[in-house]
């Protein structure tokens, strides 16, 4: 399922004293089966950006399609709740909105807002558990004795079950540790590589930008400042240091590296891998 | 060297069948800075519930400053120790920064003209002086946690626990409270502990401590213990970039040996190129 | 988070913002008694005259006062039309079918819409000028007499502040928490009863959830700082009374004998 914006405007509290704009004439499309970052720093229209994709906010003016699907400033929120059910949309501590007795009842919820039978629920909380790397036999269990971790898996498969073709995720790997947040990444990988979602991720990390993305949005008070491959995005140092936005690591680092033996730079490296290739082919390499 | 923290054999858990701190010691001195790494639900912050008194051990002893913890000991000790938590809401007391970096001298009975001079200095310690009458829902986490660690000095606390104070942050707000802690070890008048699971924010301390399931499995300086990445990355760390490529490096026979920062990383890459 | 009112402080350096906030609350609320008292309309014009003045003093855009009355716009229009339907006093204006509108139901409707207005309009003009930790101090230093007979104003002063101070922060928290379940399609306008039972369940446990973990953080972090409830303690917030705060409450307390009067 594509996503299209077209120069998309929000403005918060519109006629009050407390108007605020946030977003200025945003413009993109996101393929189906894309893996897309948005980056940018807090504050910069990231967050009203998402509540977009799945009609928590309407646009002040402009268009966004999400397939056949159309959302502008006079849609109903009857068919704002249809739209819901295709771009599943993962707050940032999705733990928070766990409520159920159990693992299992609390995936089905979704799914059974939208009119599905129980038993086709249930077999969605059976597939989905394990989709999301957690055990069958834990459906029985109360959610809240899981670990912090756990627990935003069982949350992430509640929105897998209503089977969306888009998942949007704020921050998913926040307050995580560095192992919770690589087997996380990866579970976003497969689904976006083996189950085909397309992935709209929200990050402060820009080694995960690196690592993940096919696509890079970056956002700065409330434009859309650049758009393109990690590759191409990382090479604009200047216009990424406008937007307050740091490089992955290895790229600082070789930038600095290479500023340092005055090398001229052809390609950042994004990753550790990388990076290590690229310095080894300086110091050994071409002589 | 002083020692200001004693933990003797100290064993706690929340069921007696599952211990989360086994028979721990460790001995903290004066002015160091210390940090404890370790992954979620290894015991690490178990341990700072202890050092200020919220828990209770079931063995071992707590000596801080020279003091054994007690029920009867705790308003003292409480005076020595301050603590900044993880969540930057729910530790912000006052309705207003000045209210809030208050909020213990308050306690303290601290007379007007003395609390508010002291108020004042800290705030411009903590680089808050120009929000004194900023209330919270108008300031970010970053900002909230540095008038948390402006309350905990202005009460004149000489040891300073960070329990994953920079956790809820964004870089930028990780990147302030960092700077304004490395400030704080700088003055070399506090004892710092640091309690992390980011390996990056360790890189400057003196001394470091990586616990797993209760116990500590390593100790020592920066660049002693991030020699042992497979040791760290089995219990579920991240080494710091200059770890990993310095390693991978040294694995292509470039480099002899694995550095720790990015600025050593720099030299040695600089040093070889010069070589050739 | 922006769009709320109540309970919001808006910093300015006007008189009236500058005034002691004990003065503030007793001419507010002499201001109140009086606007329940009378039943003229010459008073009523002095007192709608003498709020637009102050607002004008504060410098507030009127649109704050406005988005205040929004939450209570219902029960406004429901004072108004149960006189104007129900009170049948004075000659008949028009009727239509079983529905007479008589003159003093229409003229009181009116009368007790606009008394309403102003009274929430002063209230939202005490809040929007006035620091909560001020209110607070002010309530505590007001109620003070009561902690002779063993009434625990401190520790009740402290509990309202905290309980504004987190008013803005359990407003987002909700917010985030609808926008969750909204995306696993909560519709609370729709759905049979039990439907809006299990939808309700969905934001409320949440919160709960979230509340007490808070309630939980935030004792450990008042411990830690030295709080000990009941023991007397300092304030950082100190009330300075002036001349003009007399003179406020002089002209509140001559407001409110002339509305006996009246």
């Amino acid at each position: 399922m594509q996503i299209t914006f077209e120069s998309v405007n929000h403005v918060y509290n519109a006629r009050t004293p407390m108007e605020r704009r946030a977003l200025y004439d945003i413009e993109f499309d996101i393929p189906s089966g894309q893996f897309v970052a948005i980056i940018g720093h807090t504050g910069s229209g990231k967050s009203t950006l998402i509540q977009h994709m799945n009609g928590l906010l309407k646009p002040s003016s402009g268009v966004i399609r999400i397939g056949e699907k159309v959302i502008q400033s006079t849609e109903k929120n009857k068919s704002l709740k249809e739209i819901r059910q295709h771009v599943g949309l993962v707050f940032q501590f999705p733990e928070y909105q766990l409520f159920e007795e159990t693992i299992e009842k609390d995936i089905m919820f979704g799914p059974l807002n939208y009119g599905v039978s129980i038993d086709e629920a249930r077999k969605r909380a059976y597939d989905v558990i394990q989709m999301v790397g957690l055990d069958a036999e834990m459906l029985g269990k109360s959610p809240f004795n899981l670990s912090g971790g756990q627990m935003r898996r069982v949350a992430i498969a509640g929105i897998l079950a209503m089977n969306p073709d888009i998942l949007v995720l704020d921050e998913p790997t926040a307050g995580l540790d560095p192992q919770g947040q690589y087997e996380i990444m990866e579970m976003f990988n497969l689904l976006n590589r083996q189950y085909g979602k397309t992935i709209v991720l929200v990050t402060h990390d820009m080694d995960l930008v690196a690592r993940y993305a096919d696509e890079v949005l970056v956002m700065h008070q409330g434009v859309l400042a650049l758009k393109g491959s990690p590759e191409d995005v990382f090479k604009q140092i200047d216009e990424l240091k406008r937007c307050g936005i740091n490089f992955p690591i290895p790229a600082q680092n070789y930038h600095t590296f290479a500023n340092r033996l005055s090398l001229s730079i052809d390609k950042l490296p994004l990753t550790t891998e990388e990076f290590v290739d690229q310095v080894e082919s300086v110091l050994c390499g071409r002589g | 060297m002083r020692k200001m923290i004693e933990l003797k054999n100290i064993t706690f858990g929340y069921d007696a069948d599952s211990p989360v701190l086994k028979n721990y010691s460790l001995t903290i001195n004066s002015g160091e800075f210390i940090t404890i790494l370790g992954h979620n639900g290894s015991g690490k912050s178990t341990l700072s519930k202890l050092l200020v008194g919220l828990m209770e051990p079931q063995q071992g002893e707590i000596i801080i400053d020279g003091e054994l913890l007690s029920e009867d000991t705790i308003p003292t000790i409480r005076q020595k120790i301050g603590i900044v938590f993880q969540n930057p809401d729910n530790q912000f007391v006052g309705s207003t920064v000045r209210d809030d970096i208050a909020f213990g001298l308050e306690n303290k009975c601290v007379s007007y003209d003395v609390m508010n001079e002291l108020v004042e200095r800290y705030a411009q310690k903590v680089g808050m002086e120009k929000f004194l009458d900023s209330e919270p829902h108008y300031l970010s986490g970053g900002e909230k946690q540095r008038v948390a660690i402006a309350g905990v000095l202005a009460l004149g606390a000489n040891i300073i626990i960070l329990d994953e104070a920079t956790a809820m942050l964004d870089p930028r707000g990780r990147e302030n409270v960092m700077n304004l802690i490395h400030e704080l070890v700088e003055d070399r008048d506090k004892t710092i502990i640091m309690i992390t699971h980011h390996l990056d924010e360790a890189v400057k301390s003196d001394r470091i401590i990586v616990m797993n399931e209760g116990e500590i499995i390593l100790e020592g300086v920066p660049k002693e213990v991030f020699q042992e990445k497979e040791l760290l990355e089995s219990v579920k760390l991240d080494v710091p970039f200059a770890v990993k490529a310095s390693y991978e490096l040294k694995q292509r026979g470039l480099l002899k040996e694995v550095v720790t920062n990015d600025e050593e990383l720099m030299d040695e890459l600089c040093k070889l190129h010069s070589n050739r | 988070m922006n769009s709320i009112v109540i309970g919001r402080y808006l910093p300015g350096h006007s008189l009236w913002h500058k005034l002691d906030a004990r003065s503030k609350i007793l001419s507010t609320s002499l201001f109140v008694f009086s606007c329940f008292m009378i039943n003229s309309w010459i008073f009523m014009a002095i007192l709608v005259l003498l709020e637009y003045l102050v607002i004008l003093l504060t410098k507030i855009p009127i649109g704050y006062f406005v988005k205040s009355l929004k939450p209570i716009f219902f029960f406004i229009l429901l004072t108004f039309f149960l006189q104007v339907l129900f009170n049948h006093q004075g000659e008949i204006l028009f009727s239509l079918g079983p529905i007479q509108i008589y003159d003093e139901g229409l003229s009181l409707g009116f009368f007790m819409s606009v008394r309403l207005i102003i009274v929430v309009v002063i209230s939202t003009l005490l809040t929007l000028t006035t620091r909560p930790s001020d209110l607070t101090l002010a309530l505590e230093s007001l109620f003070k007499p009561l902690g002779k007979i063993g009434f625990p104003v401190a520790e009740i002063a402290l509990m309202i502040s905290i309980a504004l101070r987190f008013i803005p922060t359990l407003f987002e928290e909700t917010q985030k928490i609808l926008k969750a379940q909204a995306s696993r399609g909560v519709d609370i306008s729709e759905g049979k009863f039990k439907e809006k039972v299990v939808q309700l369940t969905s934001l409320l446990v949440p919160l709960f959830i979230l509340s007490f973990k808070r309630a939980d953080e935030l004792a450990n972090a008042m411990e830690v700082r030295g709080y000990v409830p009941g023991r007397l303690r300092t304030s950082i917030n100190q009330l300075s009374w002036r001349i003009s705060d007399t003179v406020l409450l002089l002209i509140c307390i001559g407001l409110f004998i002339g509305a006996i009067i009246f």
